[in-house]
Formats: structure tokens, C-alpha cells, sequence
């Protein structure tokens, strides 16, 4: 499924290691429009719809447009920051759409073998993690890289470290130091919505 | 964060986030001492780390989750020897490994050739000599050895202190397991893996060499070329230490267990290492396979271990581990991992023995859990189960047979560990040729031999069953049967249903689903259905409705859709009266109002859409009220309530009830359009919004808003176009739906007087109709498109003024027409259509006859009318009689008397040739 988009990514990837900022930046519409396509993919007719978790979407479209082959971490980090990106863009729009459709907190859904089940909501209101995780940016750039790569791409703190050049132990530590700041912001946001 | 005060928070945060109560206390008072703002910073951040141990981290990464080498010691070795150590012509570099047979170093060798191997040093110090004979035993054989895939032995001897070891290739690299798990392969690559395994071990039992200790740490995963290349070790190794070993696993029964036996065949963990066979390496195969595909041990570790020696034996010895799909599903049945679990890296940090989510598992596959668990259904539970089977005798006979199943199950063959039913090698048939599904009719026939088989397989059982008297067994045998034949019914309605969509399938489809209604019917009337039954005939029975329904076999499609709607009725009973049942989830209800959908759908075809009204406004309301229980998804609303208000307004269109059924189309739109909004992709709103566009045309059309009508269905047409660019070429549904808005969008342009245009629009309806009809000459609604689209084809043409174009296109469709009438007389619709056809070509003669100057053609045309006009009385009048689509066809039935009265004048002008101003009249 790669075809010429994934030879185009792959260039992307390439140039970007390099040190190419514009290939880094060209990767997320590509990287963007493929999450969407693969989340279409999955709706089936009219039967209840499953919903994919957005990392499992993520790593899926590494695998279609990077492919499976070799790629050196550092090249993949930019793909998944890219797609880390894509996925809190695709997130916060369908948040965003969904408030207007109707107020009350994320519900999801997966078929699982003829019974439904419900995965377990997260608990995090993307909207609201979306407006801290900005303020986060403007603070600490590399911080809100690392919440990007962990949380909405899903990698781990080893995976998260190489993608970044960093130490785990320096990952580790200022994800913990994110995670808590985080979320003593979107408490604040809560509590000003509430006045 | 470059503030130095807010870097000073941070690493007093990062340091106090690992500690606790006092020492937490003590840190803080020290580091923030006269520090107030500091401390208060702090703090602020510590009670949210506290309390938001899980913020962030779902969805929950798995990346190398596996247990990593790292957890292993690496620089102290064991009493004696330490790096630096030469031992022989070697030289210990670090420690690889400790297992309980003792430990591995990586080695250098200096002579004769300089090369770093892995050396083995056994533990214990009790019969060395034996050990080191029975290697002497094995070595000839190990010499033959020479496989890609085989870590070579190269020498056993024994240290200075009288400890034997072994020196062995080093392959750099992990366990297979975690080489899989780190590098997320999916299943397709760890069989590949484990076929090249299975041959490296299938060599060594050519050359007389048995394993005895197959396992992850013994199959390392060596990077070659970029290549992952899997290297069996420490073959050999085994028998010789094996008496020793099997004293260790005996001894420490009594006590605690140092090695689990998880690998190990049950003949050979209880009779010991002269026990073991080929076949054991079969069954500690399986349990590799086990885990590569499932992440989990047959039985788990966990459970073997706190049950006790006897029960853990007993656990080996009687009890079938559950099939990996099985495993998998049980997963989701674990309660979460304690919230106070460490919260970094919580995969990689987590103990081993933590049980891992279907979601993490899967995802290590690149997958989804449904997906995963649908994988390993059938095939690959089959092959594992045999390899594991207790009874040595009834494992694959040798790894090559293993390796051979599993080779299959990638080519898409069927594998020997199946079942011999039919069915199932008509799905490996399905697969290997999903482009040649037509050619089906020698398929149909070996079904039905494979039923009977099963069936006669089925009650000698239960007559024997019988004689010995145990009625108990005789219960849990029947339930199996059932449930037997539900799992493989399912996966035959599943494969009906995938090729739902695929032009050609029809037949095909048809055979699935009666194969898979007979096989539950089969055991029916012993045992009541349960609801995973229930829910299963209730796909089926749809299923078979709408491959009828294609066949042309209208009558029987109703009855199939009937009997669906029974069932899912059914099973909303038995679901709403499960009290611990899940009222949230919807899916039988929803079911259920689809299956009602479906039973109006095909009363429309029946032309009977006030029977089809009640059935949708039911469905409706079943909609309505599941969407206010059920947990929202945004767009539920849209599919169901659109599609509800489009279905009702199409029941009421077709009552000639189109001003009444303008709001609901509206309504259907306006939900659709929101809908898309929120998922532009959604497949099931694309097509909606392309069916209630083509409604509403129609409805303004009929209620005289021409040129309303034509904007609409030029739209309708632009987004159908757009759409089916989309989808799969081979798509019987969007094709249709796209040709029927060309048609829709044809008539109204004629009616706007642009019959040119109107032409040109039919045509693609055309083309789309015979592609579609040509490649499933057995599809009748295909058919029924295709003659339609040729007479309203000719219909445009003759409007257009090209009066000898449309005869030729007519005489085209009208055969079509004729065909699926005379195959299908329940299709009211295709009998309008042949009627209204009819109508028009008498009009298209009347026309001609106008033009003709000369007399006796002007007759011969009148007379041609008059007949075409005759026809179509004929049958409209037969649908009147039996009270069908009365409202739609009483208008035509007066004009074509109105037209009828017409040629007879003109035709009786020319009879007295006196009075050829009737002639004139005409015109």
C-alpha cells in the first residue's frame, strides 16, 4: 500500500534526518491524510462501528508508508512525530465536532467477536489536554515532544528516548515532570469552566 | 524550561517523584529549606503525580515489552569464574545468561582460530563424568550437523574445578520471542520465523539429534545482512545434562520450582528425559508457537506455580490448555493492573508476570484484538492444539508435518489439523481464489456430502454415548456439537458477508449461508440456541435474504429476512432478560431493526411499500430508542435515524405519497450531511447521502418541482461519481446506487425538456449496467438495472428526437425486462418497469406514425402502438389485480386507456380510408 506516497515519506524521513526542517514539516499532511484514510478503511456498513485506538492507527500507517524495512530510529522519530501531530489534530477536530453534536464525555466501542464491548473511555478531555499541552510547548519544546510522542503515537520511553537522542532516564524524568504539570493544568481549565 | 528556577523544581519534582512517605518528607525539607515558593511548587506537582498515577498513559504502548537481556546479571558470573577467566583455550568475557542448569559467558577463543563463542558452565558438580560421556555419546551426531539455522556445538570438556561445559556457537542476538515483540512483526513474519525453526529441528531429528529443551531462550533471533535469521541452540546440550536435570525438576517438586516446565510435553516433564521423542520437540514447538502468537504460555506460569506441584501436575497431565484465540479473548476478562503500578515506562518496567491486554498483545502484531482473535480462529488454533496435544500419538507425527501445516495456513491451503468438513476447505477454496468465486456448483455438491458426514459422525456418537448411559456427557457432548457448528457456522456467515459487495458472488453467497443454516438446524431441536447462535442465524438468514434477493428469487428473500428478524427478535428477549447483560450495548438491538429494514426493503422489490411502511417506522422507533440508552457515537445518529427517515420517505414516494415524504427525505439529508461532517469517510453515510439525494430528486420530480429535482439528483450524481471512485471497481452496491441516480437524474432532466442531456446521463447508467450484469450473469437485479436503464434509455432518445436510435435500444432492454419478469413474477418492480416500457414504446410508434406521410405506415405504426400499448395494460393491470403498487400505476393505467382509445380511433380512420382527417387528428 505504500506505493509513490510511501516513496515520498521515505524521501521525507530521509531529508529530515538530514536536518531538512521543511521535509520534517512536508511529512504531516502526508502522514495526516493517511490516518484518515485508514480510519475510513475501517467503517463497515451498518453494523455499529469500531473504533481504532489512535496509536494502533499510528503504527499502522507507519507500516504502510515506511514499511516494516530497517529505517534507523532518529528517521522514525520524525515520522512519528509527525503522525503524533496528525493524530492530536484528527483527535481535537473530532472533539471539537463532537461537542457541538453533543456535550458529554468520549464513549467508545470495539465489536468484539459478534458482542460489544466498551474500551475503557480515556479519560482525558482532548480539548482541554490539547489548549495545556500548547501553554506546554511554549514552555518546554521538547517536553510537549516527548508527551506527543508518548502519548499520541505511543511509543515507549526506550523508543521515545532514541527518536528524540535522549537518555530513557532524561525521558522518563520529564515525562513524569510533564504528565504531572499536565495535568495540574487541565484541572485549572476545569475549574475555570466551572465558574 | 530554562529558567534556573523552574529546572530547580523540576529535579527536586524528578527526585521526590520516586520516593515516599518520610524519605520523601526529608528530601523536601532538605532541598527546599527557606524555600516556601520552591516547596509549594513542589508539592503542587507531587499530588498531582499521586493522584494521576494512569493520566496519559492509555493508550498504553508495548513496544519491547519483552523481558529484556538486560534484567540478566551481566558482570558478576558465578562462584569460580568471573571475566577475565581463561578456561581451556578461553577466554570469559561477560556473562550472557543464567538459567538453571548453570551459566552462559561469551568467550574468546584464542587458538587455533580466534573466534568469540558461547560457553556453557553446568551447575551442581554431581555426575560430571556422565554428563561429559553421554556428550561423548551424542557428538558424532552433532558433528553431522549442518543447518543455517542450527547454533553449532563445537566441544564439551570439563574446567579445572571438575565442572563440565560446552562451547557453542554465539549467535548475538534475543530470544525469539522478543525479537518478535520489539520488532511488532506481525503474524505473517513470526510463522515465517517459526517455520525456519521448525526446519532447523526437523534437520537435527534427521540426523538423530533430539532436542529436549526447545524454548525461547534456546531460538535467538541473529541479525544477518539486515536479515533476522533464528539459530537453535544448545542442541545436545540437554541429553547430556538431561539426568541431572530431570533431578532438579524432581527434586524441587517438594520445595520450590526452579525452572518451570512450560516447555516441556507432559510425557517427558513426568517420565523424565528417556521419555522424551521427536514429538516432544513437537509440543515444546507448539508452546512456542503459543506464545509467538498469542504473548502468553498455555498454561499460565502464574497459576502452574501457585497451584502447587500435584495440582501443577495434574494441570500438565489432564487439562487441554485454552486454544490461543480462546487465550486471547480471556484476556479482556483480566481486571486491569493495580493503579498503584509504577507509572513511567510502565510496559517495559512491568514484571514479567503481569498479564498483558489483548490490546497490547495485539498491537505487538500490528493489529487489533478482533482482528488478532479472527487470525488465529480456525488455522492456527487448530495447528497449536494438535502440536499440543497430551497424547503424544496424537501430535503431528514430526516437525516437518508441523512445519508443513503451518506453511499451508500462510498459502491459504488447508492444513491437516483441521476439520475434514467441506465448509472449511470451501473457505481455503474462497481465499486462494477470491477472483473466481463464480465457479462454484462442484463446491455446492461436496458441501452437502461434508454435512451428511458430519451429521452421520454426530449420531453414531450420540448412540454410543447412548449404551454407556451417561446422560451427563451425552448433554455436554450435544453442547459441544452446537457450539461446534455455531463457531464454523460463523465463519462461514462471515465470509458470506465479506462477499457481500463483490459482483459474482451472488451464488456463491447463497451456498454459504444455506451451508452454514443447515450445519446449526442439524443439532437443532435438541439443544435450545444460544444467543451467540442467535445472533449468528440472525446474519445468516439476512445474509442468505440478500444473496436471494440478487438471485431473483424474491419470494423466498422475504421469507429468509422474516426468519432473520424472528431470530434477532428472539435473542433481544433472551439478551433483555440476562440480568447481569450489558442493556448499553446495542448491537442485537440494532440487529434487529436492520433485519426489519431488510424485510421492507425487500417488500418495496414486492411492490407492497405499505407493508414496508409499518416495518420501518418499527425499526425507527427501536433505533430512536436504543440511540437514547446507548453510549453515543457520533455517528449513530446519522446512519440509523437518516437512513430511518430516507426508508420512510421512500415507502411513502412509492405510495404516490411524495409530498408527504419530502420532509422525511429532507430530514434524512440533513442528519447524512451532519454526519459526513463529523466522518467524511464514513462509508455507510457516502452512500446514504447518495440514496436520499436520489429520493428526494425523485420525490420533487413526481410533486412537479422540475427543475428543483434535476439540481439536486446533477449533485446527487456529482458526489455518486466522486464516491465510486473510491470504493473497489468490483462493488455490486455503489454501482448500482450510482446507476440509479443516473436514471433519476435522466428523467428529470427530460422533463426540464433537456432530453439530449438526459440521454447522454442514461447512458452511463447504461455501461454501469451491463458491466454489472455481465460479470454476474446469475445476479437478476443486475439484470433487472440493465433492461431498465435501456428502456429509459430509449425513453430519453425518443424524447430527444432520435426516434430509430431509441427502437434499437429498446428492443435491447425489453428482453431483459421479459427475462427477469418471467424468472422473478414476485418483483413488482421490474413488472412496473416493463409495463411503463412497454407505455413509452407504443408512445415512440405513435410518434412515428405522426411522422410517416405515407398511409399505410402511418397504420402499421398506429397498429404497432397499439399493441406495445396493449401489453403494458396487460401487465400493469395483473399488478392492479393483485393490489400492488396501486397509487404508482392507476395514473399510467389512464393515460395508456387514454392511449389505447387513441390508436383505435386512428386506427379505425384508416379502416374507412373516407376519413383521413383521423389521421391528421392524430398529430
Amino acid at each position: 500500500m505504500a506505493g509513490s506516497e510511501g516513496e515520498r515519506v521515505t524521501q521525507l524521513l530521509a531529508s529530515a534526518a538530514g536536518g531538512d526542517a521543511e521535509a520534517s514539516s512536508a511529512l504531516l499532511p502526508l502522514v495526516y491524510t493517511e490516518l484518515r484514510r485508514l480510519a475510513r478503511a475501517r467503517l463497515a456498513r451498518e453494523d455499529p462501528g469500531q473504533t481504532l485506538q489512535p496509536t494502533a492507527l499510528v503504527h499502522e500507517a507507519y507500516l504502510r508508508l515506511v514499511g516494516p524495512g530497517n529505517v534507523k530510529w532518529n528517521s522514525r522519530g520524525h515520522f512519528f512525530g509527525a503522525a503524533a501531530r496528525a493524530m492530536r489534530r484528527i483527535l481535537v477536530e473530532r472533539a471539537r465536532r463532537k461537542g457541538r453534536l453533543k456535550h458529554g464525555g468520549e464513549a467508545r466501542r470495539v465489536e468484539w467477536d459478534g458482542e460489544s464491548i466498551e474500551a475503557p473511555s480515556p479519560s482525558v478531555d482532548v480539548l482541554s489536554l490539547n489548549e495545556a499541552i500548547e501553554r506546554l510547548e511554549a514552555r518546554d519544546k521538547r517536553k510537549s515532544e516527548i508527551v506527543h510522542l508518548r502519548f499520541f503515537a505511543g511509543l515507549s520511553i526506550k523508543e521515545t528516548a532514541a527518536a528524540l537522542d535522549l537518555s530513557p532516564t532524561t525521558v522518563k524524568g520529564e515525562w513524569t515532570f510533564a504528565k504531572a504539570w499536565l495535568r495540574r493544568e487541565i484541572r485549572g481549565i476545569g475549574d475555570r469552566e466551572a465558574c | 524550561m530554562d529558567d534556573p528556577a523552574v529546572s530547580r523544581v523540576e529535579k527536586v519534582f524528578e527526585e521526590a517523584a520516586g520516593l515516599a512517605g518520610e524519605e520523601r518528607s526529608a528530601l523536601l525539607s532538605r532541598e527546599c529549606r527557606g524555600d516556601e515558593a520552591l516547596r509549594n511548587e513542589v508539592e503542587s506537582l507531587l499530588s498531582e503525580h499521586d493522584a494521576g498515577a494512569d493520566f496519559l498513559e492509555t493508550p498504553p504502548s508495548t513496544v519491547g515489552r519483552a523481558r529484556a537481556a538486560g534484567s540478566l546479571p551481566r558482570s558478576e558470573g558465578s562462584a569460580g569464574e568471573e571475566a577475565g577467566t581463561r578456561i581451556g583455550p578461553y577466554r570469559l568475557l561477560r556473562v550472557l545468561g543464567r538459567g538453571g542448569m548453570g551459566t552462559v559467558w561469551l568467550a574468546r577463543q584464542e587458538e587455533p582460530v580466534r573466534r568469540e563463542v558461547a560457553l556453557k558452565i553446568v551447575q551442581g558438580g554431581t555426575g560430571n563424568a556422565e554428563v561429559l560421556a553421554r556428550f561423548e555419546a551424542e557428538r558424532q551426531a552433532l558433528a553431522l550437523m549442518d543447518h543455517p539455522n542450527v547454533a553449532h556445538v563445537f566441544d564439551g570438556r570439563v574446567t579445572d574445578r571438575g565442572r563440565p561445559y560446552f562451547v557453542m556457537e554465539y549467535v548475538p542476538g534475543p530470544p525469539i520471542t522478543e525479537h518478535c515483540d520489539r520488532g511488532r512483526l506481525p503474524l505473517k513474519e513470526r510463522l515465517d520465523l517459526f517455520v525456519q525453526v521448525c526446519e532447523a529441528v526437523e534437520h537435527a531429528h534427521r540426523k538423530g539429534v533430539i532436542h529436549r529443551d526447545l524454548k525461547p531462550s534456546n531460538i535467538l533471533v541473529a541479525d544477518v545482512d539486515g536479515r533476522p535469521l533464528p539459530k537453535v541452540i544448545d542442541f545436545g546440550v540437554a541429553k547430556a545434562t538431561g539426568k541431572s536435570l530431570t533431578d532438579r525438576t524432581l527434586h524441587t517438586l517438594k520445595g520450590e520450582l526452579i525452572g518451570t516446565p512450560e516447555y516441556m510435553a507432559p510425557e517427558a516433564a513426568l517420565l523424565g528425559g528417556s521419555a522424551a521423542d521427536t514429538r516432544s520437540d513437537v509440543y515444546s514447538l507448539g508452546v512456542v508457537l503459543y506464545e509467538l502468537l498469542t504473548g502468553a504460555l498455555p498454561f499460565d506460569p502464574g497459576v502452574l506455580r501457585s497451584a502447587g506441584p500435584a495440582e501443577m501436575w495434574r494441570l500438565v497431565r489432564e487439562v487441554d490448555p485454552p486454544r490461543p484465540s480462546t487465550r486471547l479473548r480471556g484476556m479482556a476478562a483480566l481486571p486491569p493492573p493495580p493503579a498503584d503500578a509504577p507509572s513511567g515506562d510502565a510496559p517495559p518496567s512491568a514484571p514479567a508476570s503481569r498479564a498483558k491486554g489483548p490490546e497490547e498483545v495485539a498491537l505487538a502484531r500490528r493489529t487489533n484484538p478482533v482482528a488478532l482473535v479472527r487470525a488465529l480462529r480456525g488455522d492456527l488454533d487448530w495447528i497449536v492444539m494438535k502440536a499440543l496435544e497430551r497424547d503424544p500419538e496424537r501430535r503431528y507425527g514430526s516437525v516437518a508435518d508441523l512445519a508443513e501445516d503451518v506453511r499451508r495456513h500462510l498459502a491459504h491451503e488447508p492444513v491437516s489439523a483441521g476439520p475434514p468438513g467441506a465448509g472449511y476447505r470451501l473457505r481455503k477454496f474462497v481465499r486462494r481464489n477470491r477472483a473466481l468465486v463464480a465457479g462454484v456448483v462442484a463446491v455446492f455438491v461436496s458441501l452437502a456430502g461434508g454435512l451428511v458426514a458430519t451429521r452421520v459422525m454426530y449420531f453414531r456418537a450420540v448412540e454410543e454415548r447412548k449404551r454407556t448411559g451417561n446422560a451427563n456427557q451425552l448433554a455436554q457432548m450435544r453442547l459441544q456439537a452446537v457450539l461446534g457448528a455455531i463457531s464454523d457456522s460463523s465463519g462461514r456467515a462471515s465470509d458470506a458477508w465479506q462477499l457481500a459487495e463483490i459482483a459474482g458472488s451472488a451464488r456463491l453467497r447463497e451456498c454459504i449461508a444455506r451451508d452454514a443454516v443447515a450445519r446449526f438446524h442439524l443439532f437443532g431441536g435438541e439443544v435450545p440456541f444460544d444467543p451467540v447462535g442467535l445472533y449468528f442465524l440472525g446474519y445468516t438468514y439476512q445474509g442468505l435474504g440478500e444473496s436471494l434477493l440478487a438471485l431473483g428469487r424474491t419470494a423466498e428473500a422475504l421469507a429468509s429476512h422474516v426468519t432473520s428478524v424472528g431470530y434477532r427478535e428472539a435473542l433481544v428477549r433472551s439478551f433483555w432478560g440476562i440480568p447481569t447483560g450489558d442493556r448499553k450495548s446495542g448491537s442485537p438491538v440494532r440487529a434487529l431493526a436492520v433485519g426489519l429494514w431488510r424485510v421492507g426493503d425487500t417488500l418495496m422489490a414486492m411492490g407492497r411499500p405499505e407493508g414496508a411502511l409499518p416495518e420501518y417506522r418499527r425499526a425507527f422507533e427501536i433505533h430512536e430508542r436504543q440511540g437514547g440508552i446507548e453510549p453515543c457515537i457520533e455517528t449513530h445518529r446519522p446512519v440509523y435515524i437518516g437512513s430511518g427517515h430516507r426508508r420512510i420517505a421512500e415507502a411513502l414516494a412509492a405510495m404516490a405519497r411524495s409530498e408527504e415524504a419530502l420532509p422525511s427525505f429532507h430530514e434524512s439529508l440533513d442528519l447524512v450531511v451532519f454526519g459526513l461532517e463529523i466522518e467524511p469517510e464514513n462509508a455507510v453515510l457516502q452512500r446514504d447521502r447518495i440514496l436520499t439525494m436520489s429520493g428526494l430528486g425523485d420525490a420533487l420530480l413526481a410533486t412537479g418541482r422540475v427543475a428543483e429535482s434535476a439540481i439536486v439528483l446533477e449533485q446527487a450524481l456529482s458526489f455518486a461519481e466522486e464516491w465510486n471512485q473510491a470504493v473497489p471497481p468490483a462493488n455490486v452496491w455503489e454501482r448500482t446506487n450510482l446507476a440509479r441516480c443516473a436514471l433519476s437524474l435522466a428523467a428529470a432532466l427530460t422533463a426540464e425538456g433537456r432530453a439530449t442531456e438526459a440521454a447522454a446521463v442514461a447512458l452511463r447508467a447504461v455501461a454501469l449496467a451491463e458491466a454489472l450484469s455481465g460479470t454476474d450473469p446469475d445476479n437478476f437485479e443486475s439484470r433487472h438495472l440493465l433492461g431498465r436503464s435501456l428502456a429509459e434509455l430509449a425513453w430519453h432518445q425518443a424524447e430527444a428526437g432520435l426516434p430509430s436510435e431509441a427502437l434499437a435500444t429498446f428492443d435491447r432492454g425489453i428482453g431483459h425486462l421479459e427475462a427477469v419478469v418471467a424468472k422473478d413474477p414476485d418483483n413488482a418492480l421490474a413488472r412496473r418497469d416493463l409495463g411503463i416500457a412497454c407505455f413509452r414504446q407504443g408512445g415512440g410508434h405513435r410518434a412515428r406514425a405522426a411522422k410517416e406521410a405515407e398511409g399505410s405506415r402511418q397504420a402499421e405504426e398506429w397498429r404497432r402502438a397499439r399493441s406495445w400499448y396493449e401489453r403494458g395494460v396487460e401487465t400493469l393491470r395483473t399488478l392492479q389485480r393483485e393490489g400492488l403498487l396501486l397509487a404508482q400505476i392507476a395514473p399510467v393505467l389512464g393515460q395508456l386507456d387514454a392511449a389505447l382509445a387513441r390508436c383505435d380511433e386512428a386506427i379505425a380512420g384508416f379502416a374507412t380510408p373516407a376519413r383521413p382527417e383521423a389521421a391528421f387528428a392524430a398529430r
